[in-house]
């Protein structure tokens, strides 16, 4: 313990000078011994953080940032080509590569944890679609991509197999799932190669979009904490939407125009039922944001 | 419907409303004006920190109402809950620095660790200096028992097992406002929350942004209690006097012109808590303005007379009472409820910057003697508190008892010591026995 000469206060061992007038007050000779014994009261640098842990709001701040630039970056893009053109022509391929680079890139940022091979799915089915959509905009239909962009998907399906048999060390459904798979992909090959009208312009669109509205379902109801009017809200309106996009294809087909007679009285029937739904959830949630945000 | 009127359980509200005094903070928070005040206990081994945080996760539950974001709704500000997980920070060289939620998971509160110290930095829009102690005495109870320290959790201080009492997170002004409804109408109102004119300002080159230095002396009791009475005067009343005394001293000394003197005026905050004892863990605090005429003064005894009747005179139900009344009549005035947030926001600031800082020349806060139950005390050396950068005043002061030493923490944010050279001379000079640290 020193005193300062001028202050008359008794100074820890780590001070050099006095914190109030800074006149000298350790004696040189005792300083080694002193500073070795003491620890100063606060260290002289920031440190780091020792546990990081991952902090949502600042990747999410990434995220909208990388949105908010590749989505000005695609609005000049169309501006100016349709200022210059007045058409969609030239802008096209570089929207489709931003929004593929948006998928490839920005897109892991919404996510609070992401694992490599949820970013490597993301990844091949983007580059996968990539390919078809530049493909088709080029020269107007599939020649090229659809065999790329299957061997994308069917080296994912291998890959899936190998990860999810690292996970859970079940053999026979692994093998039964190469052996669907490997059975669908010929048969999707199969279709590739022969060109027939029906499965291209009926069966396949119907298909395609049921799974799709299929799979929307089913990833929002997971994504909620399950309610069964939530359920039924997105259940309900999916199946309308996927009667709508059945008829449309079919009178596609069937008279070579778009037209909608039955599924509008099935839209009718549903959607209220849905919308209904959808509030009998999410009234009280609606009620007390308002509430919330609007108290004086 | 959740209304914050109505008692919900604590554990099941989304939302709160900001408390009377917690309205003006979110407008004033800025890179300068931090509105950060830290305690601090230092234990007798190293702190483990996985522990330390297991332990704030473990008291988590009990205080809902600190783990909060803070949102802005149409007309005033209100805290969300807040499910993001819990960060344990390491010490800085600059303590209560600026709170940026965005890199603290959205929480207005940090704890930070340093060898053998926990600290905890408030946000003064969560809680005041009573509430932010009551926290961190439960969360160092709560890590010494995850230590196997102590056998079962002491008494006398918040228990993480229990449920949050409704009573914590109301508006307190307004309960008082509710228990005095008789005698509300007798009170003379003040109506002037401004005085017309302006205090003495400390001037002094100013320390880079950000930068904060914490001079903390540590006397004992006895001896400032000796020379307190010795003039006839609390503690409180001793060093805000001493400090007062510096400011008139650094006045004299930067003003040439005797004719330009301006008064000094000193904050002190009073802790509503000891007049009204409700479990309020929000803010429930006000404070009282003493002004010192330089013309008036001329030794030390002149300015602990005036302090002395001031605090007698308005250290009393009847004056903090009235200033509640205006407080909360402010806040419940349907033209001012009415206005949109960011309007209300800018006439905050601007009343803060040109009335606001102009009614005081330092600040001066005791906490008390902090009592921790026996067998805890035993585990906690030392304690600390301060308050945030003070831009306008340059210099303020936080005052904490414990142990039968008196911690007198002076944070600044100018390069130079005037006030704390004068105050521990002083004190020296008095008799007493001063230590030193700082950063």
């Amino acid at each position: 313990m020193a005193y300062c000469v001028h202050c008359g206060v008794k100074l820890a061992d780590y001070h050099e000078r006095c914190p109030l007038c800074n006149t000298l007050v350790l004696d040189p000779a005792a300083r080694s011994s002193f500073q070795q014994e003491q620890e100063p009261d606060y260290p002289l640098y920031r440190q780091h953080l020792k546990n990081p842990e991952i902090n949502p709001i600042r990747k999410l701040l990434t995220g909208i940032i990388l949105t908010s630039v590749f989505s000005m970056y695609i609005i000049i893009l169309i501006l100016v080509n349709f200022i210059v053109n007045r058409e969609l022509s030239w802008s096209l391929v570089p929207v489709a590569s931003l929004v593929y680079l948006w998928f490839a890139l920005a897109l892991h940022f919404f996510r609070v944890r992401t694992s490599f091979f949820r970013i490597y799915t993301f990844n091949s089915f983007a580059t996968a679609a990539y390919l078809l959509v530049l493909n088709f905009i080029i020269s107007g239909d599939l020649h090229w991509a659809k065999f790329a962009s299957s061997g994308i998907v069917f080296v994912w399906i291998i890959m899936n197999g190998i990860f999810i048999s690292e996970r859970g060390k079940k053999w026979i459904p692994m093998i039964l799932y190469y052996i669907v798979a490997s059975l669908l992909f010929t048969a999707l090959f199969a279709f590739l190669l022969t060109n027939s009208e029906v499965i291209m312009r009926m069966v396949l669109p119907i298909y395609l979009s049921t799974l799709f509205y299929i799979l929307v379902s089913y990833f929002i109801i997971k994504s909620l904490v399950f309610d069964i009017f939530n359920f039924l809200a997105i259940v309900l309106s999916a199946a309308a939407l996927s009667a709508v996009s059945v008829e449309l294809t079919l009178t596609r087909y069937l008279y070579g125009s778009f037209s909608l007679s039955w599924s509008l009285i099935v839209i009718s029937a549903l959607l209220p039922l849905s919308l209904t739904a959808f509030m009998l959830r999410n009234i009280r949630k609606l009620r007390s944001f308002f509430v919330k945000k609007l108290h004086r | 419907m959740e209304d914050p009127k109505r008692e919900i359980p604590a554990q099941s509200r989304s939302w709160y409303r900001l408390d009377t005094s917690a309205k003006i903070y979110p407008a004033l928070e800025s890179p300068e004006n931090t509105n950060v005040f830290r305690f601090s206990m230092t234990l007798r081994e190293d702190v483990d920190e996985a522990l330390l945080l297991e332990a704030m996760n473990a008291v988590r539950p009990r205080f809902p109402y600190f783990h909060v974001h803070l949102r802005t709704g149409f007309f005033w500000h209100y805290l969300e809950r807040n499910d993001n997980p819990l960060l344990l920070w390491p010490e800085t060289p600059y303590p209560c620095e600026r709170l940026y939620p965005v890199y603290n998971n959205g929480f207005l509160y940090r704890v930070r660790v340093y060898r053998r110290r926990i600290a905890v930095e408030f946000s003064h829009i969560l809680t005041d200096g009573s509430g932010g102690m009551e926290f961190l005495k439960t969360l160092t109870a709560q890590y010494l028992m995850m230590k196997g320290e102590l056998s079962a959790f002491p008494d006398g201080i918040i228990n993480p097992a229990d449920t949050a009492d409704p009573r914590e997170y109301e508006d307190a002004f307004m309960r008082v406002l509710e228990i005095e409804k008789d005698r509300i109408n007798k009170i003379p109102r003040q109506r002037t929350l401004f005085q017309p004119d302006p205090v003495f300002k400390m001037r002094g080159k100013l320390l880079p942004l950000g930068a904060f230095r914490i001079v903390t002396g540590t006397a004992s009791v006895e001896d400032l209690k000796k020379i307190a009475k010795k003039f006839g005067l609390t503690i409180t009343e001793l060093l805000a006097a001493l400090y007062t005394e510096a400011l008139l001293h650094i006045q004299f000394r930067q003003q040439r012109n005797p004719r330009k003197y301006r008064p000094v005026g000193m904050e002190i905050p009073v802790n509503m808590r000891s007049l009204y004892p409700l479990p309020a863990m929000g803010n429930f605090s006000l404070f009282v303005v003493p002004r010192f005429e330089p013309r008036m003064i001329t030794e030390f005894s002149d300015i602990g007379e005036i302090l002395k009747n001031y605090m007698k005179q308005h250290i009393c139900k009847e004056h903090l009472l009235s200033m509640s009344i205006d407080n909360c009549a402010l806040g419940e005035n349907p033209f001012i409820r009415h206005t949109p947030v960011f309007i209300k926001d800018m006439v905050i600031r601007y009343l803060s910057q040109t009335q606001g800082h102009a009614q005081f020349s330092g600040t001066i806060s005791n906490l008390g003697a902090v009592q921790l139950p026996p067998e805890m005390e035993a585990h906690v050396e030392d304690m600390a508190f301060m308050l945030g950068p003070p831009t306008q005043t340059l210099t303020s002061c936080a005052v904490l008892g414990y142990k039968g030493e008196i911690r007198i923490n002076f944070g600044r944010v100018a390069k130079d010591t005037p006030v704390e050279r004068h105050m521990f001379r002083r004190l020296v000079e008095l008799g007493a026995a001063v230590r030193l640290t700082s950063n």
